[in-house]
């Protein structure tokens, strides 16, 4: 027993080398884009997930003060305008209840089937990438709360924003738009185009390429991109503005450059659309808590 | 124990700073990598063992809270770490420009890892383009940075020395 302490302890450091390797290749071969965080990975995130929420919410709260102090007359009338609009707004939500009423009932009556709104779970940003070469958010939302792999991730005002990747408990990491890995089926949105393409994002630079567009593709500058839907996006998410169109491959393709139409480094909350099965049958009661417009063809 | 205590404690609060609050907005664009910084100083002051060691660990935490290439972050610092630690003993620490040569240059050597080890990284930019647009600002920014952290450190160890957990 002695003597294998002496062992240990002489060769003390030769032993912590070996380990050391050993673990190292075995993270290596774990390497893989595609693979989700095990369970032991997964806590060490959730613990550190308060330790986010605190500096987040210290950085968050001190901006809103110094803001309130610094501009307190603008933001008091900001305030007017907002109560002002407010009323306004529950006026017209009084009358779009109504209408929904009676186009629900009509529907009923017609047998038609009913366009849902996508299932969606709010989240806010707690932290970004740590590093130079990539692009991700990480929002303080997980499985928990109905997140999985691979889900389409919107901001507040609709403009895809990434795909969620991996999820543990309470957090979630979202692979953004202008991430270098990120890959989406890409439409043209105008009445006589529907061009398809890839929409791809490059690492440090904010604007998106779409290429592998047909050589006679109609695309100019300045139409919409929206997702084109597939397994893991719904079809007509807007994406961005083309700003410029080019041949690729020696004139076989086309590729455009289109600028995003949100700017990542700002978005602090973002909607994660678990459920985007757009079409149910009516007897089916519609969850109305958390609503995002959802397609209208 | 002690020691681990603190330094743990130092590399946590690096990264959520690193992963919070900093992020873009300062400087070009580009996120200062307040954890390699911590490990080259450990690793000039406390040797090879140290040095890889927290490179590992760190790395392997910073891994977790970005994308791309699992491991990448680990393997780099690792290098780094371990390569410095060499320095011990044969430079002298005190030195006033130390902490910003150090730092400029474990920051080209894991930059040039990382990207030599991730291919998507290494096909679609010139070498050019990865030097102006990331390491340049970067190698600037943290030998700035180097400068503060590594007051810190110091005072961390002053700190020890006084409670006599460290010699």
């Amino acid at each position: 027993m002695i003597a294998v302490l002496e062992f240990l302890k002489e060769h003390r450091k030769k032993i912590l080398i070996i380990i050391f390797v050993i673990v190292l290749i075995r993270f290596i071969n774990l390497v893989g884009r595609d693979r989700d965080y095990n369970r032991f990975e997964g806590l060490i995130i959730d613990l550190l997930k308060p330790g986010f929420v605190v500096v987040n919410s210290i950085e968050e709260f001190s901006k809103g003060t110094f803001r309130v102090i610094l501009d307190y007359k603008s933001v008091k009338e900001e305030n007017e305008k907002l109560k002002d609009k407010v009323e306004n707004l529950n006026y017209n939500l009084k009358q779009i209840e109504k209408i929904m009423l009676e186009n629900h009932r009509l529907r009923e009556l017609l047998n038609f089937k009913e366009f849902a709104p996508y299932k969606v779970v709010g989240g806010s940003v707690i932290g970004h990438s740590s590093e130079n070469w990539s692009n991700v958010l990480v929002i303080d939302r997980g499985s928990k709360a109905g997140i999985r792999r691979k889900m389409p991730v919107v901001a507040k005002n609709g403009y895809l924003l990434g795909i969620t990747q991996q999820v543990t408990a309470h957090t979630a990491q979202i692979l953004l738009i202008n991430d270098g890995n990120f890959v989406a089926g890409g439409l043209v949105q105008r009445k006589d185009s529907r061009d398809l393409g890839v929409i791809k994002g490059q690492t440090q630079e904010s604007r998106l390429l779409m290429n592998n567009l047909a050589w006679d593709a109609d695309i100019r500058v300045g139409d919409t991109i929206v997702t084109s839907g597939s397994q893991y996006y719904p079809k007509g998410l807007p994406i961005g503005k083309v700003i410029s169109v080019s041949p690729d491959n020696y004139g076989l393709t086309q590729a455009a450059l289109i600028a995003p139409f949100i700017d990542v480094r700002r978005v602090e909350e973002v909607l994660v659309i678990t459920d985007f099965s757009t079409k149910v049958d009516l007897l089916e009661p519609l969850n109305s808590d958390h609503q995002l417009e959802g397609e209208r063809e | 124990m002690m020691v681990y205590l603190l330094y743990g404690f130092l590399i946590l609060l690096a990264l959520i700073l690193q992963t919070t609050i900093i992020p873009y907005s300062l400087f070009y664009n580009i996120i200062p990598d307040l954890l390699l910084i911590i490990i080259t100083l450990l690793a000039i002051y406390r040797g090879k063992t140290v040095g890889g060691v927290l490179g590992f660990i760190t790395g392997l935490l910073q891994d977790w809270f970005s994308g791309g290439l699992f491991g990448i972050n680990a393997i780099s610092k690792t290098i780094v770490g371990y390569l410095f630690g060499f320095l011990k003993d044969h430079i002298y620490p005190k030195n006033i420009m130390v902490p910003p040569v150090g730092v400029a240059i474990a920051t080209i050597i894991n930059q040039l890892l990382v990207v030599s080890f991730t291919d998507y990284l290494l096909t679609g930019l010139s070498i050019e383009a990865v030097f102006k647009s990331v390491i340049i600002p970067l190698v600037i920014y943290n030998s700035i940075l180097s400068i503060v952290i590594n007051i810190v450190i110091y005072k961390i160890d002053n700190y020890l020395a006084r409670r006599k957990f460290i010699d």
